[in-house]
């Protein structure tokens, strides 16, 4: 039973169930708060349902929050779009569709006004296998690979590729899109480094 | 700020009070006219603890309605902490110099202390400014203060009315925010009509989650259920799948007696998991067997980890027959050793568990366990493996029956064995580190918490795992280091939300507001926070560390007020606010915090409630303060609680013995009580005896609690003079506890060889239990080496003790 609610500064003191996964990044406060207030809408969670006796009004059970997403808006121009900065679910609910649902939803909520972007990114590692797979059921595929991206910024070659610290960065296209010109095929051979990648 | 106030600061920083004054006095002749020299002169004698004084010289400033905010801000602090409305400094000097600067600066500083009512009397005179963004702020503070516990009945009535009444005057809103914001207020009014109304039609124009909720919901209050009904109808036509949707399209269609349409409905859209959870709901609310449709459901779900928590909530219904849910299970179809089967058979091993059914015993989870133990061979290393809540059952069902040192051990091999495979299973690991802590092996316990690479607001909610009892388990400094690291977190916290809360208000992102203060305000009067505090300045009084004893000081004293508070308020911004995640740990079976276990001193001890850090604030507050008026006055609140057995509850022999003893012994001082000299007395020929095991946290922690209370003592009597009958007889009573400590230090340089001798006596048991009761289950360990890595932890904690 899965509801998308707006998410809260206080989910964060909820959030370790989800968080405790070690792929999911645990940020500095500013930073979760710098997203609900410059992105309010697109900062939300999946909770596992309340549910409620209807004959008495008593809860029968509390939401829990089975997952997240953070995502934001940038770029100029043709390049304006959509990020997904996080995208996470709780180990219990996993395998549900719940990160396809948050995805969605995120596309939805900035494919029309007042956001109305031209694509939605991300980054992955790739070794991320799991995700990967999932973001290309859902319709992303890999625009380019940012060598080095979670490295310590030491390689300035882009051809020196490295499972470890290289990130795929995967892309889809929105309605505004209409010749996609945002998208490309055989991203996987295209490196780039971090610095390269700026909007 | 000149360089010559800058000195005026490092001097109150380093406690030179004398020499502070004297700058500000000098600066005073200097600038007469100055309000802010006499504001800081209020601030250095406030600092110094000349409270008398202090207020004396602010009233008077006061009373002479000074209007410049850096002044006003020095005279808040001293306001505030001695209880008068301060917010009152900032009323009357707008009444009489009103300008938007100072209006800026009040709401500004309302912000850094997370002050509701604050804002929302800074608010009222937005309201009278003639800008949109102004009248938004002034209906938005009211609709934070409307949510406040301590405001009358009157006002909880009248805020939202207001707001209400500022919104409707700038109509048509022109945003999701002002619309939210109106919705807001007009629901706290019960204008639940007018409401959906607004909201819908925005709704129309433009898609916003927050709203879409708050229209269900108004609609839901309304009792409007054929709108609720035809709005929710429409989300699912348009194909969405929300929970909260199909539930209020349930419930409304009930109301208006569509049980067909709504069956039909749900029967023709997709199978999904609320699609069938709804059919469940459906079922249940009319009052049917619920039998078919969690067949139903199990068809499709039953091999996923949400089975269990989704169905909890039906398992004991009586229109529930559970074995028919199970007789759809194929046995066969649990023997096999795939993904699939093994989460079917977790789920009903759980709901057997909860159902009190048949539930499997130990010697059932570790071959449950051993049967899929090669899924692990092949799993991602960051996925998750299901097979582990076999292990954390067994552990459980282990602590349960009994909660011997030889138990324990068992249950850290059991799980030992488990993170070296699957190394990133948090659950295991927060299991580990309770068990080590419980053991006295903290660098364990720390080496397991580290792994889980816990930060930031996890350190609040978490940390408690590690700081609980740092001052007793690693007295040294590293353990300081540590809760100087957890601390850090809440000063960086503060500048954080204070500035990203003026930045929400800036940027209008008002639906995040709320939500923002109550996490900074949560942060800021945690409980954790505060206990670590209370750990730090124990270490720091053992360790003989000032800045870390002042710091600790620092915010004892800011949070005395909160403790003592005998309003049932409980407004976050007032209260102690108790973050800890207890949940997690106990995420797995039933999900049922065990109570059993969790009530069993040696595992666990008592957690420490707002009830211990009350004690101990005033202890640590009693033993700093330099004035006795104050002193005495913290002691008689010390002995209430005392005298209170709710609060005794936490405390550990030792702990008792040692506040019993100092409270007699500081009246004693103070007083010359020649009954409190014979408690004293009494007591300090009466100390606790130690644990007899070295592997046991209490073995340290009396060692600890010992040292403490004769250094805290001997501080105080060097503190506070008193007439020669009174020191002599405390020499008496610190000689006698100084025997003691000679002799716990004595025997310190013998316990490497004790561990030794008890690890290794484990190790032979532990290694024929492994042999006996888990190699044919083909689980296999090497005991003695995890046996080897406790001695040496334990050796470790001890050692802490040789070097106090
Ligand atoms: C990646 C992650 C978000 C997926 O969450 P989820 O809710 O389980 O994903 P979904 O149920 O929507 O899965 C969609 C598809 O992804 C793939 N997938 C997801 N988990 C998988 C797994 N454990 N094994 C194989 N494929 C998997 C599948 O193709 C799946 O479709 P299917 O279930 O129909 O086969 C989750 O595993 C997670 O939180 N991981 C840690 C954080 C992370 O890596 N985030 C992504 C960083 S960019």
């Amino acid at each position: 039973m899965t509801s998308i609610k707006p998410f809260q500064a206080t989910d964060l003191f909820d959030i370790n169930p989800v968080n405790l996964d070690v792929l999911t990044e645990n940020y500095q406060p500013f930073f979760y708060l710098q997203y609900l207030v410059d992105w309010p809408p697109l900062f939300f969670k999946s909770v596992s349902g309340s549910v409620i006796d209807s004959s008495n009004g008593s809860i029968l059970r509390n939401d829990v929050m089975s997952g997240y997403m953070m995502g934001k808006t940038e770029g100029k121009a043709k390049e304006w779009h959509t990020h997904i900065t996080a995208v996470t679910v709780n180990p219990t609910y996993r395998r549900l569709g719940l990160a396809s649902f948050l995805c969605e939803h995120l596309d939805q909520a900035t494919d029309q006004e007042p956001y109305n972007t031209y694509f939605v990114d991300l980054f992955v590692r790739v070794t991320n296998k799991l995700a990967i797979s999932m973001y290309h059921k859902l319709g992303y595929s890999v625009y380019r690979r940012v060598v080095g991206y979670y490295g310590d910024g030491s390689n300035e070659n882009r051809n020196k590729l490295d499972d470890n610290h290289d990130a795929f960065d995967m892309r889809k296209s929105q309605t505004r899109d209409v010749k996609k010109e945002t998208v490309r095929e055989n991203g996987e051979k295209v490196n780039v480094l971090p610095y390269e990648v700026v909007f | 700020m000149s360089e010559s106030d800058q000195t005026i600061f490092s001097s109150l920083e380093v406690g030179a009070f004398k020499q502070a004054l004297q700058l500000v006095k000098k600066k005073q002749k200097k600038f007469p006219n100055s309000s802010y020299y006499y504001a800081l002169e209020s601030y250095v004698l406030w600092s110094s603890g000349d409270i008398t004084k202090a207020i004396a010289v602010a009233e008077d400033l006061a009373s002479k309605i000074p209007s410049d905010p850096d002044t006003l801000r020095l005279l808040k602090e001293v306001y505030k902490s001695s209880g008068r409305d301060f917010n009152l400094l900032y009323e009357n000097a707008l009444r009489k110099y009103y300008n938007e600067n100072l209006l800026e600066s009040w709401f500004h500083s309302n912000i850094d202390d997370f002050d509701i009512s604050g804002l929302q009397k800074a608010g009222m005179l937005y309201g009278k400014q003639n800008k949109r963004e102004s009248k938004l702020l002034n209906a938005f503070t009211l609709l934070l203060a409307s949510d406040l516990d301590r405001i009358s009945p009157a006002h909880k009535r009248l805020f939202p009315m207001l707001g209400v009444k500022v919104m409707e005057a700038l109509f048509p809103l022109g945003n999701a925010q002002e619309v939210f914001i109106y919705a807001k207020l007009a629901m706290s009014c019960r204008m639940y009509n007018e409401t959906a109304n607004v909201v819908s039609s925005f709704l129309a124009k433009e898609s916003d989650l927050e709203l879409q909720i708050i229209l269900l919901e108004s609609l839901l209050l309304a009792e409007n259920w054929q709108g609720l009904f035809d709005t929710t109808k429409k989300h699912i036509l348009s194909g969405l799948d929300d929970w909260n949707v199909w539930q209020k399209f349930v419930d409304s269609g009930l109301k208006l007696g569509l049980t067909e349409t709504v069956a039909e409905t749900i029967g023709g859209f997709k199978v999904s998991r609320n699609t069938l959870l709804a059919t469940i709901y459906l079922n249940n609310t009319l009052g049917n067997d619920i039998t078919d449709a969690i067949i139903a459901y199990s068809l499709h779900f039953i091999d996923k980890s949400s089975f269990f928590p989704d169905l909890k909530t039906y398992a004991s219904s009586s229109r529930l027959d559970l074995t028919r849910v199970f007789s759809q299970v194929d046995p066969d179809d649990l023997k096999a050793d795939n993904a699939s089967s093994l989460i079917k058979l977790v789920n009903i091993t759980k709901l057997k568990l909860l159902m009190g059914v048949k539930p499997p015993t130990f010697q059932d989870n570790i071959s449950s366990f051993s049967k899929f133990a090669n899924l692990l061979d092949n799993k991602l290393d960051t996925d998750y493996f299901p097979a582990d809540e076999f292990l954390l059952l067994g552990v459980q069902q282990l602590l349960s029956a009994d909660t011997s040192l030889s138990t324990v051990i068992k249950c850290i091999i059991i799980l030992e064995n488990n993170v070296q495979m699957d190394k990133h299973e948090f659950h295991l690991r927060l299991w580990l580190i309770k068990l080590y802590s419980a053991i006295n092996c903290y660098s364990l316990a720390k080496t397991h918490f580290d792994s889980l690479s816990t930060k930031f607001v996890q350190l609040d909610t978490l940390g408690h795992y590690l700081t609980e009892r740092v001052s007793a388990l690693n007295p040294n400094k590293s353990g300081a280091d540590d809760l100087e690291h957890f601390c850090s977190v809440y000063y960086q916290a503060e500048v954080q939300t204070v500035h990203f809360i003026k930045d929400g208000f800036e940027k209008g992102s008002y639906n995040k507001i709320q939500g923002m203060i109550e996490f900074a305000a949560r942060l800021n009067n945690s409980l954790s926070f505060l206990l670590s505090n209370i750990e730090k300045a124990k270490l720091a009084r053992l360790l003989e560390k000032k800045n870390l004893l002042e710091q600790s000081l620092k915010h004892l004293n800011e949070k005395l007020p909160l403790l003592t508070r005998s309003d049932k308020i409980n407004d976050v911004d007032c209260t102690i606010s108790d973050n800890r995640d207890f949940n997690t740990l106990w995420d797995f079976g039933t999900q049922k915090v065990n109570d059993d276990i969790v009530q069993n001193e040696f595992i666990f001890g008592k957690h420490h409630s707002v009830k211990y850090a009350h004690i101990f604030s005033l202890e640590e507050l009693i033993l700093s303060k330099n004035s006795e008026e104050i002193i005495s006055q913290h002691l008689r609140q010390l002995c209430l609680l005392l005298d209170d057995a709710d609060y005794l509850t936490e405390l550990t022999e030792d702990e008792l013995w040692s506040l019993k003893f100092l409270t007699s012994a500081i009246d004693y001082v103070l007083n010359h009580n020649n009954n409190s000299f014979k408690e004293a007395e009494k007591l300090v020929q009466n100390i606790p005896s130690q644990s007899e095991s070295l592997l046991n946290w209490k073995f340290n922690h009396h060692h600890v609690v010992i040292l403490n209370t004769f250094k805290a003592f001997k501080n105080f009597t060097l503190k506070h003079k008193t007439i020669k009958e009174v020191t002599l007889n405390c020499q008496l009573l610190l000689k006698t506890l100084k025997q003691r400590i000679d002799q716990l230090r004595e025997q310190a340089l013998s316990l490497p060889t004790r561990s030794r001798a008890e690890t290794n006596a484990l190790a032979d048991e532990a290694e024929a239990w492994v042999n006996d009761s888990c190699k044919e289950q083909s689980f296999s360990t090497d005991a003695k080496k995890i046996l080897n890595n406790i001695y040496e932890s334990n050796s470790k904690a001890l050692a802490c003790l040789r070097t106090l």
